[in-house]
C-alpha cells in the first residue's frame, strides 16, 4: 500500500477499468429496477381493473356500508339474546376442545418428528412430510367434510379444528425439541438413564412449557377460526352471522359481533397472562 | 465427610442450623405453593373441559355413530377410478380426466383466487407499510396517533376475513371485489402489526444521524429506517401472500369470487366428486405455494444478511 493520500490519474483509470459498471452504470442497468417496478405496478393496476374495483363500486359500497352502520345502531339481539349467547359459548367450546385434542395428538408427534429424538433419517423425513400434507389443508375444508359426516353442529367444528391444527403444532413442537439445550440431556445420559428416562428428565421439562404456550397461542387463534366455521354449518356464531347478514338484520349482526369481540379480547387477555406464567416471561 | 458437614464446621453449628431450617421452611412453602397451583389449575382445567364438552355437544357415542355416515360420504365423493382406464379421455368413466372433467375452468378459477390474493396482499401490504410507521412506538410521529392506529390494526386483525366478506358481499354485491377488499383489510391489520414490531426493534442510530444532519420525519424514515426494514417487509408480505391464497380460495364460499364459489355450487348440487376434485386442486395449489415461497423467502433474507 502507498502511504500517499493523493490518488493518481492512473489509479483512477485502473479503478474505472475494473469497476466501470459500478462507477458509471449503463443505462440498462440503471433502468432495470424502475422497469421491474413499473411492470409490477402495471400488473396490479390491470388486476384492479379486472376485479372491477371502480370508483362507482366504491361509492355504492360505501353508501351501503353507511346504511348498514346506521341500521346496526343500536345493536339489538331482538328476542334471540339467549340463542346468540349460547352460540358464542359454542364457538368458545369448539375452540377449546379442538385445540385440546390437536395438542394431545401433536404431543407425541412432536417427539417423533424431531431429528434429535428419531435419528433414523427416512423415518424423520416421512413423518415431517405427512405433517406438511396435513398442514396444507385449511380448517374450513375439514369442516365441510365433517359436516357431511356428522351433520350440522359444533361436533364437526371441533373435529375440523383438531385436524387442521395438530400438524402445525407438532411441527412447532419438533422445532422446539431440536433447538433444546443439550446439556440437561447429556447430564441425564451420564447417570446411565434409559432412553425414556432421558426424554422424561432431560427433554420434557424444557419442552413442555414451550408446547403449552404454543397450544395456548393456537387456542387464541382458534377462537377466531371457530367463528368462521359456522358459515359452513359447523356450529357457533358463524351460522347466525351468515344468515342474518344475508337477510339484512344488521342490529343483530352488530350484537353478535360485539359479543365476539369481547370474547376474543377476554381470551387474549387471559391466555397472554397464562403464557407468561408458563414460560416465566413477562408479557 | 460431606460438603454439608464442611459447611457446618466452617459456619459454626448454631448458624448452620438456622440456615438449614430457613431453607427447609422456604422449600416447604415453595412445594405447598406449587401443589396449590397444580390443584387449582387442574380443577379449573377440568371445569373448562366439562363445560366445553357440554356446550359443544361433544360425545364419543356421536363420534362413533358418525363414522358410517362419514364413510358413505367418502364413498359418494371418491370417484370410481379404474387403474386400467386412468389415463383415458374425458368421456371414459373411471379415468382421471373424467373425474377432473372441468379442469380448465377450475384451473382458471384457481388462478382468479390467486390473483385476488396477489391484489389483496399488495393493497393490504401497502396500507400496512404506511400505517406501521405511524403505529411503531419508537418512530411514530405522535403518541396518541400511534395508539389509535395500533387499536385500529388490532380491530382489523381480530375480525376474520370471511366474516368481513359476509358484510362486504352485501354492500359491494357478490363477486371478487368484495373478496379482495375483505382480505386486504385483514392483511392490513396483520402485516401492520408485524411491521410495527419490526420497526420497534431497529437500530435507532442511523435515524439519529439523519435527524442530526437536518432531515425531517419523512427523511429519517426514508434514509434511516427503510434500508433496515425492507427485506423483512418483503419476507412477511410473501408469507402473507401464501396465507391469503388459501383465504382467497375459501372466501368464495360466501359469494366473494374465485374457486370457493364453484365449490359451494358443487356441494349444493350434491356433486361431491366434483367437490373433492376442486378441494384436491386447492390443496395441491397451497402445497406448491408453500414449497416455492419458503425457497424465495430464504433467498430474500439470505441475500441481504
Amino acid at each position: 500500500m502507498k502511504s500517499s493520500l493523493t490518488v493518481t490519474s492512473e489509479e483512477i483509470q485502473a479503478a474505472r477499468d475494473a469497476y466501470g459498471d459500478v462507477i458509471a452504470p449503463s443505462l440498462l442497468r440503471r433502468s432495470t429496477p424502475w422497469l421491474l417496478t413499473a411492470l409490477v405496478f402495471g400488473y396490479l393496476v390491470w388486476l384492479w381493473i379486472k376485479f372491477g374495483l371502480t370508483l362507482k363500486l366504491f361509492a355504492r359500497g360505501a353508501s351501503k356500508l353507511g346504511e348498514f352502520v346506521v341500521e346496526m345502531l343500536p345493536p339489538d339481539p331482538g328476542p334471540y339474546a339467549g340463542e346468540f349467547l349460547s352460540a358464542t359459548g359454542e364457538t368458545l367450546g369448539m375452540a377449546f376442545l379442538g385445540t385440546l385434542f390437536a395438542a394431545i395428538i401433536a404431543y407425541p408427534l412432536a417427539y417423533l418428528g424431531a431429528s434429535n429424538v428419531v435419528r433414523n433419517g427416512p423415518t424423520h423425513f416421512v413423518i415431517r412430510r405427512i405433517l406438511d400434507i396435513f398442514r396444507g389443508i385449511p380448517a374450513l375444508i375439514w369442516a365441510l367434510v365433517f359436516v357431511a359426516g356428522f351433520g350440522l353442529g359444533p361436533m364437526a367444528g371441533v373435529l375440523a379444528l383438531m385436524m387442521s391444527d395438530f400438524a402445525p403444532l407438532a411441527k412447532l413442537g419438533a422445532e422446539a425439541i431440536e433447538n433444546a439445550d443439550r446439556k440437561p440431556v447429556e447430564g441425564v445420559t451420564s447417570t446411565g438413564a434409559s432412553k425414556l428416562q432421558i426424554l422424561r428428565f432431560g427433554m420434557v421439562p424444557q419442552i413442555l412449557p414451550v408446547q403449552l404456550s404454543q397450544a395456548l397461542y393456537f387456542f387464541e387463534s382458534n377462537v377466531r377460526s371457530a367463528a368462521v366455521l359456522g358459515i359452513v354449518g359447523a356450529g357457533g356464531i358463524g351460522y347466525y352471522l351468515s344468515d342474518l347478514s344475508r337477510n339484512n338484520h344488521w342490529d343483530m349482526v352488530a350484537f353478535i359481533l360485539i359479543l365476539f369481540m369481547v370474547l376474543v379480547y377476554a381470551i387474549d387477555f387471559v391466555s397472554k397472562r397464562l403464557r407468561g406464567l408458563i414460560t416465566g416471561e413477562r408479557v | 465427610m460431606s460438603v454439608l458437614d464442611d459447611l457446618v464446621t466452617a459456619a459454626g453449628p448454631e448458624k448452620a442450623r438456622v440456615a438449614i431450617s430457613a431453607f427447609d421452611l422456604e422449600h416447604a412453602a415453595y412445594k405447598r405453593r406449587w401443589r396449590m397451583f397444580f390443584v387449582i389449575g387442574t380443577g379449573l382445567f377440568a371445569l373448562c373441559f366439562i363445560g366445553a364438552v357440554f356446550i359443544a355437544d361433544f360425545s364419543l357415542a356421536r363420534l362413533f355413530s358418525g363414522f358410517p355416515q362419514m364413510l358413505s360420504f367418502l364413498d359418494r365423493s371418491l370417484p370410481d377410478l379404474a387403474l386400467s382406464k386412468l389415463a383415458d379421455s374425458t368421456t371414459t368413466e373411471g379415468s382421471l380426466a373424467y373425474w377432473f372433467y372441468a379442469w380448465p375452468k377450475w384451473l382458471g378459477l384457481l388462478w382468479e383466487s390467486t390473483e385476488m390474493a396477489i391484489l389483496a396482499t399488495a393493497l393490504g401490504g401497502g396500507a400496512a407499510f404506511l400505517l406501521s410507521f405511524v403505529a411503531a412506538r419508537n418512530i411514530g410521529p405522535n403518541r396518541w396517533v400511534s395508539a389509535f392506529v395500533r387499536r385500529m390494526l388490532e380491530f382489523f386483525r381480530t375480525l376474520p376475513d370471511l366474516i368481513v366478506a359476509l358484510v362486504l358481499v352485501q354492500a359491494f354485491g357478490p363477486g371478487a371485489a368484495a373478496g379482495v377488499l375483505a382480505i386486504a383489510l385483514h392483511t392490513t391489520g396483520a402485516l401492520g402489526k408485524l411491521m410495527s414490531e419490526v420497526h420497534e426493534n431497529i437500530d435507532m442510530k442511523p435515524l439519529e444521524g439523519v435527524r442530526a444532519s437536518g432531515g425531517n420525519w419523512f427523511h429519517t424514515i426514508r434514509f434511516g429506517a427503510m434500508p433496515q426494514i425492507l427485506p423483512n417487509f418483503f419476507s412477511y408480505a410473501l408469507l402473507r401472500l401464501e396465507i391469503n391464497i388459501a383465504a382467497a380460495a375459501a372466501i368464495g364460499y360466501v359469494g366473494a369470487g374465485g374457486i370457493g364459489q364453484e365449490l359451494v355450487i358443487a356441494i349444493e348440487n350434491l356433486r361431491f366428486d366434483d367437490a373433492l376434485a376442486i378441494i384436491t386442486m386447492v390443496i395441491v395449489l397451497i402445497f406448491a405455494i408453500d414449497l416455492t415461497s419458503e425457497r424465495i423467502r430464504h433467498r430474500f433474507i439470505g441475500a441481504r444478511t
